[in-house]
């Protein structure tokens, strides 16, 4: 492994990318921001606490309707995995898969994923270092799809309004959802990817 | 400081020389590439240096054109619904009314930022910024638009929006009778846009700004 350019107290400019000489300067020379050497275990901390909030979200948002659909015959409220079974059963087999990987496997693989990346920032664990900045990427790529069945509800009720024939309305797990994709994303962003590669024991 | 001596920074030249990965914070130093090369940072394979970015009158283009088609799928149905005489029409600005009851509107806000606002956004901020750039001048508020820039650019999902609308075009196709209006067109264009915006360098915007 190469030398870190924190521990020559070397930083590169987050806002600009600049590289400046913190023994001389504590702001950026070219755009002004204040520089700041990677903060490895306080990012694996507040990265663990929005990981934590979005799992505990994650139980209702499975658990509650996210949708009530009622025509003629009568209404019915579906979960997320109704939907699923939904799209599996009438033979849109495809859809189901999408929809599958898009509101299942992309947060169980993040809360996966990122759950094992800050353990092993926080045992500062220096097995598969490159694998793991290769896994944070991925991460940081997958995470905006779930939004996907909040997208497929609001346009479903706002498309299905034929009054006593048809209509759609949301239902609370939706929100739960959505919540659970903005807070793995802030979860994401919190985590440094720098805190993979720190050497200096804790303080 | 012994390590610092070894490698020899003491100038500011010679931060000059230095490359940091902003993935993996690895210390490297410089390499004269050849035309075409481009290097990844050897230990977390991070892009560092030569990666080609497309040029700015293409991004400029890219995001003036953005904003325009963004503009279409707000004035224009991006589908509609017709279930015996009756025809509901949904766009990218009306879709979260879906959620305008109680403490759905976290979801409401959501959706509008994320497939409207921010995108907006970027495109306009970026089109100013360049604007300036290609006249060789510095855009009023370049050092704020430029962080903003880095600061939205996850938060756009208008990718995800147009997949959301072919979703509900099967779903919702199966028990009324669903069109296509033009705003699904430019949903469409704008996420094509949007890969080669994406793809810009920002970086070479600061660079210039070193060489006045």
């Amino acid at each position: 492994m190469n030398a870190r350019a924190s521990q020559l107290g070397i930083a590169r400019c987050r806002a600009c990318g600049q590289i400046e000489d913190m023994a001389s300067v504590t702001r950026c020379g070219r755009c002004g921001r204040r520089l700041s050497l990677p903060d490895g275990f306080a990012s694996a901390e507040r990265s663990l606490a929005w990981l934590i909030a979005a799992i505990i979200l994650y139980i209702p948002a499975n658990l509650l309707p996210v949708m009530y659909v009622s025509g003629v015959g009568g209404g019915a409220e579906s979960t997320i995995y109704g939907g699923i079974l939904e799209f599996w059963r009438s033979g849109s087999l495809g859809l189901a898969l999408l929809i599958f990987g898009a509101s299942v496997a992309v947060p169980i693989t993040k809360f996966v994923a990122l759950g094992l990346l800050i353990a092993m920032t926080l045992t500062q664990s220096s097995a598969a270092r490159a694998q793991r900045a290769r896994l944070y990427r991925f991460v940081e790529f997958i995470g905006y799809w779930s939004m996907l069945d909040v997208v497929v509800v609001a346009l479903t009720c706002r498309l299905v309004r034929f009054g006593s024939l048809a209509i759609a309305e949301p239902r609370p797990g939706i929100v739960f959802f959505c919540a659970v994709v903005l807070l793995t994303m802030i979860a994401a962003f919190s985590f440094d990817p720098r805190s993979i590669w720190v050497t200096e024991s804790r303080p | 400081m012994t390590l610092r001596s070894e490698i020899g920074i003491d100038a500011r030249a010679h931060l000059r020389a230095l490359i940091v990965c902003p993935h993996c914070d690895g210390l490297f130093i410089s390499k004269q590439l050849q035309a075409g090369d481009c290097a990844r940072c050897p230990d977390c394979h991070e892009p560092l240096q030569g990666h080609r970015s497309p040029s700015r009158e293409l991004v400029l283009a890219c995001a003036l054109a953005g904003a325009m088609l963004l503009v279409i799928a707000v004035a224009s149905p991006v589908l509609s619904a017709s279930f015996g005489s009756v025809t509901t029409e949904v766009n990218v600005l009306t879709a979260p009314d879906a959620f305008a009851s109680d403490w759905f509107v976290l979801a409401a806000w959501t959706l509008v930022l994320v497939s409207l606002a921010v995108p907006l956004v970027q495109v306009i901020a970026l089109s100013w910024v360049l604007t300036f750039a290609l006249a060789r001048r510095q855009a009023p508020g370049f050092s704020l638009l430029l962080r903003l820039l880095q600061v939205l650019r996850p938060w756009t999902m208008v990718e995800v929006f147009f997949l959301g609308t072919l979703v509900v075009i099967v779903k919702v196709g199966g028990w009324v009778s669903i069109g296509l209006g033009p705003g699904l067109w430019s949903l469409a264009a704008f996420t094509l846009l949007l890969a080669t915006v994406h793809r810009f360098d920002s970086a070479q915007l600061w660079a210039t700004q070193d060489s006045r």
